[in-house]
């Protein structure tokens, strides 16, 4: 069982780095802010999915499931 | 008992929540939900007044008594606020199910709002013929809701009463989150050219690339709310739209039916 991303919309202030780390799964709205393209997280990209979530300035990228 | 200050966010439950754990009466980032833990670390119930007295009810007169009135799958009765250009405005207590034309009553009417400001638009004949109960609604795209049944006068501008409701929304969120932060004034302010008249169709444009940015990105369902009742005014009063678009914007309506009071709020 994968991964997935929960993004914690009031602590995202929306300074992108997922965006920039994890460009295959999450893409900014017009105002910086995070959108899902798909929350799972696939395998090749789990370590991506960790990077994003320690180097979130809020912290508000969480992994839920085994991640 | 406590007295929470007056605000959109603060009825909502992980709102109400932190406010009595000593925090703003703004809405918290879920799971936990408060019926996992909420107040002081407890499980936490949290219903309106009008659910707690339906369950007085059913304990003191029992389930079989209860279901006299209503229907099948939506048993008892509601509380209806009625407002707006219909027979009897205020507050009626109705059996689920009954007919919505009584309560519009003899004279014609504008469109109906439905459910409250995150609610639907049905037009004067689709509202005479429904009945209050989600099994007759739910085919119009409308559901009970908060209990609101609002009706517009003949001849005034819908499109004036839902911008002035969307720009209340935008203005009284918690601010805590950037799609709603951003996006609630960026439709409200795309809908109001809309409403002025869209000679290029930018904002129709703007409204349908923002509208998928904003629902469901919030802490809570207000960005919901809102590009539902959004969406359903687009398509209820599309005619409307289009002669505000040929020829300008209707001047302003002598009364106004959907009320924007200014909240106290925490800031």
């Amino acid at each position: 069982m994968s991964a997935r991303i929960v993004i914690n919309p009031i602590t995202c202030d929306g300074h992108g780095l997922c965006a920039e780390l994890l460009l295959e799964l999450i893409e900014l709205d017009d105002w910086g802010y995070p959108m899902l393209r798909s929350a799972e997280v696939p395998p090749h990209l789990e370590a991506a999915a960790r990077r994003a979530r320690s180097l979130c300035p809020t912290l508000a990228l969480l992994l839920a499931g085994n991640g | 008992m406590t007295v929470v200050e007056q605000d959109l966010p603060a009825g909502e439950e992980t709102a109400l929540v932190n406010w009595l754990n000593g925090g703003d009466a703004r809405p918290t980032f879920a799971p936990p939900r408060p019926s996992d833990r909420g107040v002081d670390g407890w499980p936490t119930l949290v219903d309106n007044v009008e659910t707690l007295a339906h369950v007085a009810l059913i304990a003191r007169h029992g389930a079989a008594a209860y279901r006299q009135a209503g229907e099948v799958d939506e048993p008892g009765t509601i509380l209806v606020t009625a407002r707006g250009a219909l027979a009897r405005p205020g507050i009626h207590e109705l059996a689920i199910g009954s007919p919505l034309g009584p309560l519009l009553g003899p004279e014609p009417t504008g469109a109906v709002l439905i459910g409250g400001y995150f609610g639907t638009w049905l037009s004067p004949d689709q509202a005479r013929a429904a009945d209050l109960s989600n099994r007759a609604l739910r085919p119009l795209g409308a559901s009970i809701g908060c209990g609101l049944v609002a009706a517009l006068p003949v001849g005034h501008c819908p499109l004036h009463e839902v911008d002035a409701v969307l720009a209340w929304l935008a203005a009284n969120s918690a601010g805590q989150c950037g799609a709603c932060v951003n996006g609630l004034p960026v439709l409200s302010h795309a809908f109001a050219e809309l409403a002025a008249g869209d000679r290029t169709g930018s904002a129709a444009a703007g409204l349908d690339r923002w509208t998928p940015m904003v629902a469901g990105r919030g802490a809570c369902k207000l960005p919901d709310g809102a590009v539902r009742f959004l969406a359903s005014a687009r398509v209820a009063f599309a005619d409307h739209i289009e002669t505000h678009r040929r020829s300008g914007p209707c001047p302003p309506n002598r009364t106004t039916t959907l009320p924007t009071p200014p909240l106290e709020g925490w800031r």
